[in-house]
């Protein structure tokens, strides 16, 4: 969110002799407080220089999905909680090998519609899907936010887990297609009193233990009977129109910070914020969670993305405990040192160095940031030489690092969406719905803007929120499931055009966690190098398909380097391209699969 | 504030020193005592910027126990432009309420209160100099600013509109209650009062100026260029307008347009340090991958002459991103050293730091940066200022 208007309690003014800075001297203070806070809706002329592969055509509606995520007011926005949105998820829940898909949904000021509710869509091989949220016990409705993905109990099927403005929940993977409410039994239970307002959450192994903790990231401490509303509060203005306020101005979310549960290993979790040293870091707008070594040091570290104040990164100290260190290593803020509205994140190696930079999403206005790793957690940012900074028109939310068109240089995935609908009757530079933006890497430190050359499903404008990356179709390129607000999702197939190869690499952890959350993989590929970690949640409040998918350009075959969780390292050589490769920890290849993939593929055992 | 405490100071102790220098007082004439002569001596050296000399003059009178009560006003003048505001009010207070006038007199006290952040002192002062005579512009100003540093908008509003209603071609009432308007985010008003302005006051570029400020504001770009651009024909050997205009220019995602215009004031001899940095980000918005032509403009703009804070703050930050932490070093530390508050610079110059491994500083800077993340409220409102003034 953007640093918004604030509430009454805040309005006690700070610039000092305000009246005479006008009067006295003129008008140029009025435009010249700050450096260049200029960026504004410059529109954009895409000048690609060669032609981008990728294609996509959103064919949601054919493959059934067609019920909207009712999300607050359509036209209008009394309040931030209806403004931000949720997440969506890629996973194989029957471990079919095939993607099937989990739509988080949320509710409105005054009641819940009928029928609407998060959806679990099984994938029926033939690019169609069925509801099945009824059967597998996923039926609720309420504010939902982010969703993350694992195996928390090592059975070899996924779980999932939901944050809410509200109680959280933990949904344990039955096996049998079903899930089971496990949130009181796991010891997730919020206590009684005023709803918590959680927003992000990443499973990670932080400890090493084998089993999967569970980070959150907390919002704001938002009570609807209390929050002021536009049109009795004039501080609750964006641009002179009246809007839904915060979140600054409104406290940030409490009991904690942020909270992480260490995961005992016998399907209950225990809150060790204090002892972790998570929850020392106050005031912070917790937005997307994004857990992975980022020192390479074998330990899981944890970035937030942070709306109006600082984002976060966790460092493990190795002990069980973290210490926050994003200002120093230079991705807490703008290149400018400026908060800013850090909506969702990325996480991939767009410079092909191996190790994983950081894309973070914020607001309009304000363009995206590209962090570049040096392997040692020092990041620099790389915005405005990576030619990303050029983008400002948009609220930016859900993001991947992908390689859309398999020429082994990930590109950048956003779609974007405005929290303040009402405005554009007034400023038409500021649209509800909006188009995604695509950058297609370069391969030489620069992205350009294909946007208007990728396929109607990138040009056509929505108000998007979440957004998962993942081959739902198992053709061997990257899909792309986005949830937008008061609409039905879309579902971006990608007609790639380019004959390019690629390779997906399933974990399957024994030592680690079953799931490999938290790996980091390295393909090296006609003498570049590239990496990848398998996260739980990224993006916006989203989780990815879990094969993590290599474009490996004209490659015929790659060598692959697993550092699991565990500490374990695993190479393998020569390994042929277009193909799934499911690696079970320390014994090597377990499984080849040759895309396209049969439709009778997968055996529906973990 | 450092505005108006400049502003107002200066222009009261103008008045003062005027005074001052005409006044004759045989009781003060040995030494430092020399109030007839050292007061203008005092009001000298501030204007060289010389705070220490001028200190020390002061310090040296107010040793003195001879001096006239409009000396001890004059000298609690001198004292509030070297910013020591207890020994200003404390001067002010030791001499009768009519010295020089009654009007003075309380404007003075409430100033004095008002820098020391006593605003309802200050309103207190001037509501009774108001039951006492009516009040002047200038205090009529400062019970405005009184009342809204403390939150009460309404009785700011009312002043000032009466302020306009009273005296309609005067621009200051106009400027005042738009600024007002823009500071509680009545943002379609202050247009509209601007829009209002200009047409009272056809051809003022200070009017067409804020006009434009306020389009800004409410997201109305276009409408802001034409007033900028008006501004720019109504003045062209004035710099505000045209960097504005090639601001908006530069937000609408015109690079090359406002390059071109700001390349036209350079051209135009319009000395300006603030061009050059502008069209230096238009430089990099056209070509991100291509620094040399902005630092050549960056160059130009730190040899001008002029305050450059902003460029030495990017031409640090260019040569951060090359990797050449050593050569940012010079220009963000002195970028630090002109505006401490200055994030970018502050934040520019711990990463200069950190990357010559000189860590404690940088974790210094960091934590300057730091503190101020977290201060919510002071953070809250000087970005929804910003944000409103961008």
């Amino acid at each position: 969110m953007p640093p918004r208007p604030s509430n009454p309690n805040c309005r006690q003014q700070t610039r000092r002799g305000f009246l005479s800075t006008c009067a006295r001297l003129g008008a140029s203070r009025l435009l010249r407080r700050s450096p260049l806070a200029l960026a504004c809706a410059p529109p954009k002329a895409t000048t690609a220089r060669s032609g981008f592969g990728g294609q996509f055509v959103d064919i949601a509606a054919a493959a059934g999905l067609t019920l909207p995520t009712i999300y607050g007011g359509t036209d209008r926005k009394q309040y931030i909680l209806e403004a931000d949105g949720c997440g969506c998820a890629f996973l194989d829940y029957d471990n079919d090998g095939w993607m099937d898909i989990f739509l988080l949904t949320g509710t409105r000021l005054d009641g819940n519609p009928e029928g609407n509710s998060n959806r679990l869509y099984r994938n029926n091989r033939d690019g169609t899907f069925t509801d099945v949220t009824l059967q597998a016990g996923l039926q609720l409705a309420g504010w939902a936010n982010a969703v993350c993905v694992g195996d928390y109990n090592n059975d070899g099927f996924e779980d999932i887990f939901c944050t809410y403005f509200g109680q959280n929940r933990l949904f344990r993977n039955n096996g049998d297609g079903t899930f089971t409410d496990a949130t009181q039994a796991a010891g997730l239970a919020a206590p009684l009193g005023r709803p918590v307002w959680s927003s992000g959450c990443s499973f990670v192994d932080y400890d090493r233990d084998g089993h999967l903790d569970l980070f959150v990231s907390q919002y704001i401490d938002f009570d609807l009977a209390t929050a002021p509303r536009p049109e009795n509060d004039v501080n609750c203005r964006w641009k002179g129109v009246p809007v839904n306020c915060g979140p600054r101005g409104l406290a940030p979310a409490f009991p904690a910070q942020h909270v992480l549960y260490r995961n005992n290993g016998d399907g209950t979790f225990r809150d060790v914020t204090r002892e972790a040293k998570i929850g020392g870091k106050p005031r912070a707008y917790g937005m997307t969670v994004v857990a992975a070594d980022f020192d390479e040091d074998g330990w899981q570290d944890i970035y937030i993305a942070c709306d109006s104040t600082p984002s976060m990164l966790f460092m493990n100290n190795r002990d069980g405990t973290f210490r926050e260190e994003a200002l120093d290593r230079g991705v807490a803020l703008s290149d400018d040192g400026a908060e800013q509205s850090g909506m969702g994140v990325a996480v991939g190696d767009v410079r092909l160095t191996g190790h994983l930079d950081i894309f973070k999403t914020n607001f309009a206005d304000d363009s995206s940031v590209l962090y570049h790793n040096d392997g040692r957690a020092q990041f620099t940012d790389i915005t405005r030489p990576s030619r990303i900074g050029t983008e400002t028109r948009f609220v930016s939310w859900g993001t991947g690092i992908a390689d859309l068109d398999n020429d082994g240089n990930p590109d950048i995935l956003v779609v974007t969406g405005s929290v303040y609908p009402e405005v554009e009757a007034k400023l038409p530079a500021y649209p509800n719905k909006s188009p995604r933006i695509i950058f297609r890497n370069l391969g030489d430190g620069r992205f350009e803007q294909v946007s208007n050359q990728a396929g109607p499903g990138i040009a056509t404008p929505h108000s998007s929120r979440g957004c998962a990356f993942g081959d739902f179709d198992n053709d061997g390129d990257v899909d792309v499931l986005i949830v937008n607000m008061n609409e039905p999702p879309s579902l971006l197939r990608n007609d790639l055009k380019t004959s390019h190869h690629w390779i997906k690499v399933k974990l399957i952890g024994t030592r680690s966690n079953r799931s490999g959350i938290g790996a980091r993989v390295l393909v090296h590929y006609g003498g570049k190098v590239q990496a990848q970690t398998l996260a739980s949640q990224s993006s916006f409040f989203s989780a990815n398909d879990p094969r993590l998918h290599f474009g490996i350009g004209p490659a015929a075959v790659a060598d692959i380097e697993i550092f699991w969780p565990s500490g374990t390292v695993e190479k393998l050589r020569a390994v042929a391209a277009d193909q799934l490769v499911t690696v079970r920890e320390g014994g090597g290849i377990a499984s080849r699969n040759p895309f396209p993939a049969p439709r009778n593929q997968g055996s529906g055992k973990p | 504030m450092k505005t108006l405490r400049h502003v107002n100071w200066a222009i009261s102790f103008l008045c003062a020193a005027a005074v001052a220098a005409q006044t004759s007082h045989p009781a003060s004439t040995r030494g430092s005592c020399l109030a007839g002569q050292s007061l203008p001596e005092a009001a000298r050296e501030l204007k060289l910027g010389h705070i220490a000399k001028a200190r020390v003059i002061a310090d040296g009178l107010h040793r003195c126990t001879g001096l006239t009560p409009r000396q001890r006003f004059d000298l609690g003048l001198i004292y509030g432009r070297l910013h020591d505001f207890p020994n200003a009010l404390a001067l002010f207070r030791s001499v009768d309420d009519d010295v020089p006038n009654l009007q003075a007199h309380a404007y003075a006290i409430a100033l004095g209160q008002f820098e020391l952040a006593d605003y309802s002192g200050a309103i207190e002062t001037l509501q009774h100099l108001r039951t006492q005579t009516p009040l002047d512009n200038d205090s009529t100003n400062l019970l405005a600013a009184s009342d809204s540093k403390a939150g009460r908008y309404q009785d700011a509003y009312a002043l000032l509109v009466e302020q306009v209603h009273k005296n309609p071609v005067e621009p200051l009432g106009y400027l005042n209650l738009i600024t007002l308007l823009t500071d509680v985010g009545q943002l379609e008003q202050a247009e509209k009062l601007s829009a209002r302005a200009v047409e009272v006051f056809p051809g003022n570029v200070q009017m067409l100026l804020v006009h434009g400020a306020a389009s800004t504001a409410v997201g109305r770009l276009e409408e802001a260029r034409n007033d900028f651009a008006a501004a720019v024909k109504a003045s062209p050997q004035l710099a505000d307008p045209r960097f504005f205009l090639a601001v908006t220019d530069y937000k609408m995602g015109h690079y090359d347009t406002a390059a071109h215009e700001l390349r036209a004031a350079i051209a135009a001899g319009i000395v300006d340090a603030d061009l050059e940095y502008l069209l230096a980000e238009c430089l990099l918005k056209i070509d991100p991958g291509d620094s040399v032509d902005a630092l050549k403009e960056l160059d130009r703009a730190l040899k001008s002459g002029s305050p450059a804070v902003q460029a030495h703050v990017l031409r640090g930050k260019l040569r951060l991103e090359q990797g050449d932490a050593r050569d940012a070093l010079p220009d963000l530390e002195k970028a630090h050293r002109l505006a401490p508050d200055l994030r970018s610079a502050t934040y520019n110059l711990a990463r200069a730091y950190a990357a010559l491994g000189r860590k404690a500083e940088a974790r210094l800077l960091f934590e300057q940066i730091d503190r101020q993340s977290v201060d919510m409220v002071n953070e809250l409102n000087e970005l929804r200022i910003k944000q409103i003034m961008q």
